[in-house]
Order: C-alpha cells, then structure tokens, then sequence
C-alpha cells in the first residue's frame, strides 16, 4: 500500500512541478508536456477515485490554467457539450430501457427465446444470448440487459446445474449485443461525435454484427454443451405458445417502431424515441398492468432522471475535455504519429482496434466516443473504412471494455447480480473474450457484415 | 453535520422530483409536437427548444446533488486495496477536487451568463442556458462540503474510539 501512495505522490508532485512551471520540468518539449499533463492529471484524478465526470472536467480546467487557455471556455463547452437535440433521444432511450426493465417485458422475451431454441444441448445458456440480443432490440443498454435477464437467468441456470460463474459470464458478454443491436443510444453519441453521421444508417448497420456476435456466442455453448454435459431447457407446453408469440412480437414491435420510423424517414432520432416511450406506456398499461405498482413506476423514472443525468454530465465533460484536446492539436499529431509508423490499412486499423480496447478497459463508453471519434475517424476514413462502419467497430470495442476488469460496469452489475466474484468470473470469460475479439476482427476487415442493410436501403 | 445532512437530504429530493416532473415534460412536449405537427398540421414554436433547455436544467442540477448520493461512476480499484485510514484521507481529497470543480463552476458561470444573446424560439435570453451552471456550482459545492463534513466527523469518532 506504502508503494501505492508514494507513486500517486509522485505523479501529483510531477504535475505540480509542471503546473508551476518548475525548472527541472524545461527539458520536456512544451507541446508534449501539454498532452502529458492534460492525460496524466485525468488518470490522477481517475486512479484517487474522482468519478470519471468530474475527473474530465477538473483535468481540463488544470490544463486551461497550465496551457493559459481561458478557463471560461472549459465550462461554455460543458455547457454546449449537452446544448443539442439528439440528446433528447438519449435521455428518452434510457426510459424505454426503464420502462421493458421494470415492466416484465422481458420475461416475454425469455419466454420465445425458451420457444425458438431452449430445447437444443444447453438451451439455457443459448436463451440468454438470444434474448440478450431481443432485448437489445428495444432496450440498447447492456447494464439493463445484464440487471434484467441475469436476475432471472443465473439462478435458473445454477438450478440446472451450469455453474454460477458460467452462467455470470454469459450473461456478461451477450449484453454486448443489446448495446450493437438497434436502438442504441451509444451510436446517437456517436454520430453526433462524428458530425453527423446518419442515425438510420448507423442503426441499420449494427444489426447484422450484433446478430453475428451472438451466433458466435452461441455456437461456443453448443461446442461446450456435451463436454460440460449441459442440460436441455424445459419444453413449453403447446397451448402457450400463441399467447407467447403474440405478446412477445408486440414486445418487439416497440423497437421496430423506433429504428423503422428513423430508417423510412418518418421520424428523427428525438421524435422516434418519444414516440417509442409513448408506445412503451401503452403496452406497460394495456399488457403488463400486473407490474404497474407505484414503486415500479417511481424506480422508472427515478431511473431514468439519475441514469440521464449521470450520462449526459459525462458527456458534458468529456466535451470540455475533448475542446482541450482539440486546442493542444491532438487529433493530428496522433494521426501523423500513426501514419508515420504505417501507411499499411490494415496495421491502422489493427492498431485503432487495439487503442480503443485498451481505453475501453479503463474509461467508460460515452466519454470515449466523444474524445475519441475526432482522434480516430479521420485516420480511418484515410485506411479506406466508412464512418458508418467504424460507428459498430467502435462500439463493439468499447463494448468489450464494459465486460471487462478494471473498468468494466456491465462485469460489476453481472457479478452483483450472479453474486459471485470478479475473479471468479474472469476465467470463464477469457474464451468469451477471444470469440468477441474473432468477431470484432471480421466486423472490421469485412466491411459487407456492417454495410449491406444500410446500402439496402440506399441510407 | 445533522442539520446539513437534513437539508442536503431534502434538496436531493426536491431536485429529483424536479427532474421527475421535467423528464415528464419533454415527453409531452415531444409527443405533442409530432402529433401537433404530423396529425393535426400545427407543429408548436419553440417546443424543442424548451425540451432542450430544462433537460440541461436537469441534467446538471440532478448531477450536482448526484455528489451527495453517490450518483456519478468511478474507478474504485486502486482505492479498493487501501486500508480504511488511508480510504478516507483520499476520499477527503477527492471531495476537496469536486468542492473545486463546483467553485469553478460557479465563478465561471457569471460571465457566462452576462453574455447577450436571445434564444430565437423561445425569444427569452440566453444566459437560461448558463444560469444552471451557476446553481449547479452551489449544489456541488454544498454536496462535496456535505461529504467532507461527514468524513472528518467518522475519522475523528474512529480516532476516539
């Protein structure tokens, strides 16, 4: 522990040193100083256990004061950072996730999953992928995914007889695919980040990788299933099966709505997630009106106020951040760093991939889509990807860090939810790990896999 | 400690209503619009605007009082691995670097506010959209306060005991 807050002393004394300008700290360049102060202040702040918010934000203003830009500019940027439309649609996506999590929607889910493939060789753990990516569908995010289909599918995996860990760790990883599959409020960041990048296009195009990531999930399960020797799901009697068909296509019609009113041009962004919500609420009051408790009703937009308020301030700092960034030119000297190293696509796009993954491991999913898209996008529209398909591949990256240590929430609600330890549940992911990095690679080497659906519809 | 506590107890939820009752809001004024528009041909002036503007209210008064109740994420695995002593003199820390920010917030947010312009749909002036930021740098200030008050009073009953 001694070690541990003599480093953290060190760092802080370093940042000092350049803050007051100290004379030992002349030999370091003053453009690279710059950049070294902004990124070391934030992994201070970050390491000391500043939330992620405030530590953008703080590391921004001490690096306005060290680089003498003015500190107004810092907070006129937090402000504007959350100053557009499109967010809107964020803060009404995250309520629709509210309102299938509390409402019991999934449970419907669960149930035509169980329908289409609970009866194959460890039909269970193959029902959680797949109503991972059904619920993606509607909800897009992936932490109310795993709180919602873990707490009922862990411990009805444990009961017949996959391990608790196993269980936690599919349930993890597969909540990859609600946050790719449309609606997803990430790619609504990210296509602001990229300057306006069609939302239709973007949403189109994450479907055809989410559905690929979760047959890849799956088709692990089924090679693990008679070496494990795991169970088959229990068979649906056939008189349930109507009932469940037409609830839970009713279910699912929420998120056609949203993604089919932006794709046909009948809805923007913000006015398609309203409208979702709105039909949302129609279905909670007509179908599932057994869960409309007050205390449901409060936890729906309790949630939702604290979980938009929690994003957007990130987004807003990230903002800050990111003007800092783009004031100390550092979109172009990481693109001519790069390019100087290669001019091969391909090693580009390997070494894109393996920058997002390692940020995705210790920094959250909004405010890497804000300060990393004006890094990264240019470099890889020169490597010869679209802007629509690097969208899903950055997604998926940063996904990727969401399921994993340290900085990993979806691993932290998968392992509070599954009751088990972090530890515990790492070594059942690392296969996981290496199939989503497989699919990761043919999302970014085969652009068709992105691309099709929205060529298809001329988007 | 008690009578802050209280009160930084009730503004968080006071606040929270607040965004209950905006989040609301911007659902009605929203699905308004495009009925307004799409079904009955008479889209509303400035209702976009106004959905925009009390989410940024929102957003970052809910964020402010979000440091009295936890409400932000952070990265507690370095911090995890300290002993109880060594957690509280960094939280105290961490709490001082907000009570900053929110400062910060505050003071810069004056300036702001002072600058001219009119919100062309809503024809009020701009300094709506900085004003919250003000509030917001006294929210956060008080809440990170709050939260230091509440660390030197266990650390001195630990030290006690």
């Amino acid at each position: 522990m001694r070690t541990k807050i003599v480093i953290l002393a060190l760092i802080a004394a370093f940042l000092l040193s350049q803050l007051l300008n100290a004379p030992w700290m002349q030999f370091i360049a003053q453009q690279p100083s710059q950049i070294i102060f902004l990124w070391l202040s934030f992994a201070f702040f970050i390491v000391l256990g500043v939330p992620i918010s405030f530590s953008l934000g703080l590391s921004a203003v001490f690096t306005a004061v060290f680089i003498q830009l003015p500190v107004l500019a810092i907070f006129q940027n937090l402000s504007n950072g959350i100053n557009s439309f499109a967010f809107v649609a964020i803060a009404f996506f995250i309520m629709l996730g509210q309102i299938v999590n509390e409402s019991g929607m999934g449970n419907d889910l669960l149930a035509l999953a169980n329908l289409i493939i609970g009866r194959l060789p460890g039909g269970l753990a193959l029902m959680n992928v797949l109503t991972s990516m059904l619920f993606g569908g509607i909800s897009g995010s992936a932490v109310a995914d795993t709180a919602s289909i873990g707490t009922v599918m862990i411990p009805m995996m444990e009961r017949q007889g996959f391990s608790r860990e196993f269980s936690t760790a599919i349930t993890v990883t597969s909540s990859l695919e609600g946050m790719i599959i449309p609606p997803s409020q990430n790619m609504i960041i990210y296509s602001l980040a990229a300057g306006g990048v069609s939302v239709g296009a973007l949403f189109l195009a994450g479907y055809l990788p989410g559905i690929v990531m979760g047959l890849a999930q799956m088709a692990y399960i089924l090679i693990l299933a008679p070496i494990r020797k795991f169970p088959r799901g229990e068979r649906i009697a056939r008189d349930r099966v109507p009932m469940i068909l037409l609830r839970s296509l009713l279910v699912l019609s929420v998120g056609f709505f949203v993604v089919g009113g932006i794709v046909f041009g009948l809805f923007t962004a913000t006015e398609s997630s309203s409208a979702g919500v709105g039909l949302a609420i129609i279905i909670f009051v007509l179908f599932y009106r057994k869960n409309m408790t007050r205390a449901n009703v409060m936890r729906i937009l309790t949630g939702s106020v604290r979980t938009t308020a929690m994003v957007l301030f990130l987004i807003a700092n990230a903002t800050a951040f990111g003007y800092v960034m783009a004031s100390l030119q550092v979109p172009l000297l990481l693109s001519s760093a790069i390019t100087s190293l290669t001019t091969n696509p391909i090693v580009i796009l390997l070494l894109v991939n393996l920058l997002l993954l390692v940020l995705g491991l210790v920094m959250d999913m909004a405010p890497l889509i804000i300060i990393m898209t004006p890094i990264l996008l240019p470099l890889v529209l020169h490597a010869g990807m679209s802007a629509v398909q690097f969208g899903v591949v950055m997604l998926i990256n940063l996904g990727i860090g969401l399921c994993t240590p340290p900085v990993g929430n979806v691993l932290f609600v998968g392992c509070a939810v599954g009751k088990t330890t972090i530890e515990k549940t790492t070594r059942q992911l690392l296969p996981l790990y290496g199939i989503m990095m497989v699919v990761l690679l043919i999302i970014t080497f085969v652009p068709q896999v992105s691309l099709i659906l929205p060529n298809l519809f001329h988007l | 400690m008690r009578r802050l506590e209280r009160v930084l107890d009730l503004t968080e939820r006071v606040i929270e209503w607040i965004g209950i009752v905006v989040i609301v809001a911007m659902l009605i004024i929203s699905i308004a619009e495009i009925i307004g528009r799409d079904l009955l041909n008479a889209p509303i002036s400035g209702s976009l605007d106004l959905t925009l503007l009390i989410m940024i209210w929102m957003v970052l008064l809910v964020s402010g009082i979000g440091v009295w109740s936890d409400l932000h994420i952070r990265v507690a695995f370095f911090v995890d691995t300290m002993n109880e002593m060594a957690k509280q003199v960094i939280s105290l820390i961490v709490f001082v670097a907000i009570f900053f920010f929110g400062s910060e917030m505050l003071i810069q947010s004056i300036p702001l506010i002072q600058l001219p312009g009119i919100m062309p749909e809503l024809k009020i002036d701009n300094s709506w959209l900085f004003v919250p930021l003000l509030v917001t740098g006294i929210v956060t200030m008080a809440a990170a306060f709050g939260r230091i008050l509440r660390i030197v009073i266990t650390f001195r009953a630990s030290k006690k005991t």
